[in-house]
């Protein structure tokens, strides 16, 4: 550890968070390794260290020979502060170097509101910030995660960009680097724009129509026109972290996590991860069962956490919870079900599995009124919610988390009314049949403003302004008066500038700049987001937010995205919005395909389905 | 019942272990060495484990006391068992029958390594030890019912100081360990306070030693 850190740890909040040393942390010897990778999260420790696709690159990459992969996270405002005061740059937890001693920077990024803590993380680390500006001293700066979808606003700042599933795809990116080292940058983006999945932005040039939408979007040096995603093949067998990391301090899912399925079969259509995700491919029970166990052994936790976009649709779930039980119980260790659905089968899974602890129950209807469900193809009715709620305060349950969104296509009043109805029915419902009416129920109501997505079939739509937003969260807010209802609404100024961000173009780049140069970091957390500090950057750069949030762009327009795929395609997309506009769900995958394109990434494959 | 103690190093990027997130480790450590912990019964069964007199953070130690209830007998060989499975910096060193209460731990030593960055100043180590052997070194303290003046010397049994180089004084002290207990750093607060040009630029710590009031090795 570096002198200066000693004398600096004591001060800040909880300092094992940026001293590395945790149990399986892998620590090679650099003078015999061929390239050093720095695998950056940008957020804090906790968070970072709580995401599985970094728990698996980080063991991906250190499973090839000649490679060590360490990790390096955001530090928190106390921490920044006190390392810009004495000059610490930023370092990665394994080795204390810092990260101009790298090969290559690898960025996942998950959620927009991160795009500053990249920067910063640069700036930390002494790194220019711009492509342009980093000479051949410098690192490579790559980026990948669910951001890559649409990684324009970045476009300026990361080198190359990886879209989808990492396992197979980074390291042959990784592995290229290593035998073209001592080429100039431009022969390495030259080559690696030849992988597929890999997105060079500097050789697109991007050109825009008067009134400020895309014109043309060109490829260079013979670089793909459109660059499509990567997954995994065979699933079944890719690699599973069961051996990590084990934190020593705690982080947000300190448990073991197992991942059961990729992808979705339901079809939600403001979900981008139900579309970007896609094909689904899932392992076996029997494959899980073992994963899982040896990844608790492992790592001594004493929780295991089932993880996929839908827990409820996985095939074999009684035999893998049975199978899980019959180890964990006589161990103490509990199994945590997130994502379930609001059926029966799924309340009766729970009941299995919780036959302790009974904790509250959440669901995301999402919308309030069936109609609205139907648009957005939520496929959970009114009936299934009230059904589930029945069952779990005759149990003996109290509390019910129900999350919404507002601003929604199509959304009338009656729609937002509709969910105060909804948590008045469950209050009248827990008065019919609750156990006990000591202590009273809990509903808590969340809403969140609707974000339109890219790659989604809402692509296209505009998000309602903050404005509006906030008028609907008044009317439901109003609507409402019982005790037994709270009720929360996420602010209205990040969703705007979320929004902005995940269907931004490269003009953003001067924005995102701006706002770090100004302090901006931390943005996804309340107490660092600062809306006057965005409003001030789009003003100067002469950039309208409502331009990116608020307009609906049209079939024929030339989204910032259209490069790049995920596998689903923009006709199936459009065939989605206008079901949606016409009141009309589509069946899940299951039931019947619906052709949306993702099966033919699946190499000679169809999807399970 | 299996009562067993174990005696433990904390030390190098560990000092940053937090006492909760120690416990945690530790439950986790077991449960990778398979050692069978007894939990408490009820709705949310805890292991049956305490760390005694948990340290500060950023200090390390070298005598770490942690008791724990086993399901069955267990012998020499859990040590290495537990050292393959720890993290860095915490070094278990002894498997001992918890036959001795820790309310008999009476005072501790410390070994205080105060850094200067631009030399130790003249004369600092006597004055400094005049100034902790002297009645009325009172410091504020805070309790749980807010601050109040706490007079330091009681609870210091002996001191030993001596220059280590030309930017170091080691300091080698027993305080007393509980009812009342003296953190170790609060005599760096004290020379802030009697001694302001004598005060140090850093300080690293370490417990040495558990003794009990007989101050013969707890």
């Amino acid at each position: 550890m570096q002198p200066k850190l000693e004398r600096i740890l004591p001060k800040v909040q909880k300092p094992a968070r940026y001293t590395g040393g945790e149990y399986k942390q892998i620590v090679k010897d650099k003078s015999q390794v061929d390239l050093r990778f720095a695998l950056c999260f940008p957020d804090t420790y906790e968070i970072g260290m709580s995401n599985l696709g970094l728990k698996i690159l980080y063991g991906v990459l250190n499973n090839m020979s000649g490679i060590w992969c360490e990790r390096v996270f955001a530090p928190w405002g106390d921490m920044e502060e006190e390392m810009r005061k004495n000059s610490i740059p930023l370092y990665a937890l394994e080795s204390g170097d810092e990260l101009r001693e790298f090969d290559i920077i690898g960025f996942s990024i998950g959620y927009e509101m991160a795009y500053t803590n990249v920067l910063n993380m640069l700036d930390l680390a002494n790194i220019p910030l711009r492509s342009e500006e980093r000479g051949e001293e410098f690192p490579l700066v790559i980026a990948g995660g669910t951001c890559a979808y649409n990684p324009e606003p970045l476009a300026d700042f990361i080198d190359i960009f990886l879209l989808g599933e990492g396992e197979d795809l980074l390291p042959e990116l990784v592995s290229l680097v290593r035998e073209m080292k001592g080429a100039d940058r431009p022969s390495l983006l030259r080559a690696a724009a030849k992988l597929e999945g890999v997105y060079v932005p500097s050789l697109y040039s991007v050109e825009y129509n008067k009134d400020g939408t895309i014109k043309s979007i060109v490829p260079h040096e013979g670089a793909p026109a459109v660059v499509t995603k990567r997954i995994v093949q065979d699933f079944e067998n890719s690699y599973f972290p069961s051996e990590t990391i084990v934190p020593s301090t705690e982080i947000v899912h300190d448990r073991t996590v197992l991942e059961l399925f990729r992808g979705c079969i339901r079809g939600c259509r403001f979900c981008q991860a139900g579309f970007v995700y896609r094909p689904v491919r899932s392992r076996s029970a029997e494959k899980l069962k073992e994963l899982g166990i040896s990844a608790l052994r492992n790592s001594g936790y004493q929780e295991i956490g089932l993880s996929s976009l839908s827990t409820s649709d996985y095939r074999e779930l009684k035999e893998l919870c049975d199978g899980l039980l019959e180890w964990c119980e006589p161990r103490n260790v509990s199994l945590s079900l997130p994502s379930l659905r609001a059926d029966n089968f799924s309340m009766e899974i729970m009941e299995r599995v919780q036959k302790v602890r009974k904790s509250g129950l959440t669901f995301a209807p999402e919308a309030g009124s069936q109609r609205l469900r139907d648009v957005i193809n939520k496929n959970v009715t009114e009936e299934d919610i009230l059904n589930t709620c029945r069952t779990a305060f005759e149990g003996g349950r109290n509390s019910v988390k129900l999350y919404f969104m507002l601003g929604l296509p199509t959304e009338t009043d009656e729609d937002v009314l509709a969910i105060s109805e909804l948590a008045y029915k469950i209050v009248r419902l827990w008065k019919e049949c609750a156990k006990s009416r000591a202590g009273g129920v809990h509903i808590t109501l969340s809403t969140a403003c609707f974000v339109p997505k890219p790659m989604t079939p809402f692509q296209w739509e505009a998000q309602v302004t903050t404005e509006e937003y906030l008028r609907r969260v008044k009317l439901l807010c109003d609507s409402m008066r019982s005790k037994a209802i709270s009720y929360n609404w996420h602010d209205a100024e990040t969703s705007l500038i979320e929004a902005v961000l995940s269907r931004g173009d490269r003009r953003l780049g001067k924005v995102l700049e701006e706002v770090q140069r100004t302090g901006g970091r931390m943005e996804s957390w309340s107490e660092y987001f600062s809306f006057e500090r965005w409003k001030a950057a789009f003003e100067k750069h002469g950039l309208d937010p409502a331009f990116y949030a608020n307009r609906v762009r049209s079939r024929e327009e030339v989204l910032p995205w259209s490069h790049l795929s995920a596998g689903v395609s923009e006709d199936f997309l459009w065939s989605e919005r206008e079901a949606a506009y016409r009141g009309e769900i589509t069946p899940d995958c299951r039931v019947q395909c619906m052709g949306c394109g993702a099966s033919l990434l699946y190499k000679g494959g169809c999807c399970d389905a | 019942m299996h009562k067993y103690r174990l005696i433990f190093e904390k030390k190098g990027r560990a000092i940053y272990i937090s006492h909760l997130d120690l416990m945690r480790t530790f439950q986790r450590a077991f449960q990778r060495a398979e050692v069978k912990v007894r939990h408490t019964e009820g709705f949310n069964p805890r292991p049956r484990m305490s760390i005694a007199l948990p340290l500060s953070l950023g200090m390390e130690g070298r005598c770490e006391i942690l008791d724990f209830e086993a399901a069955e007998p267990l012998d020499g060989s859990l040590v290495q068992k537990l050292n393959a499975v720890m993290p860095e910096g915490i070094v278990v060193r002894e498997l001992r029958e918890n036959t001795r209460d820790v309310s008999e731990i009476a005072w501790i030593r410390y070994n205080l390594r105060l850094v200067y960055d631009s030399g130790v100043p003249q004369g600092s180590a006597e004055a400094i030890g005049r100034l902790l052997k002297s009645d009325g070194v009172v410091i504020r303290k805070k309790t749980k019912r807010g601050e109040a003046d706490f007079s330091i010397s009681p609870c210091i049994n002996s001191l030993n100081m001596v220059q280590d180089g030309s930017n170091e004084l080691l300091l080698d002290v027993v305080v007393s360990a509980q009812n009342p207990s003296l953190n170790p750093m609060l005599i760096i607060e004290a020379i802030g306070k009697y001694l302001p040009e004598m005060a140090p630029d850093f300080v690293r710590c370490a417990r040495l030693e558990m003794l009990d009031k007989e101050l013969l090795p707890f």
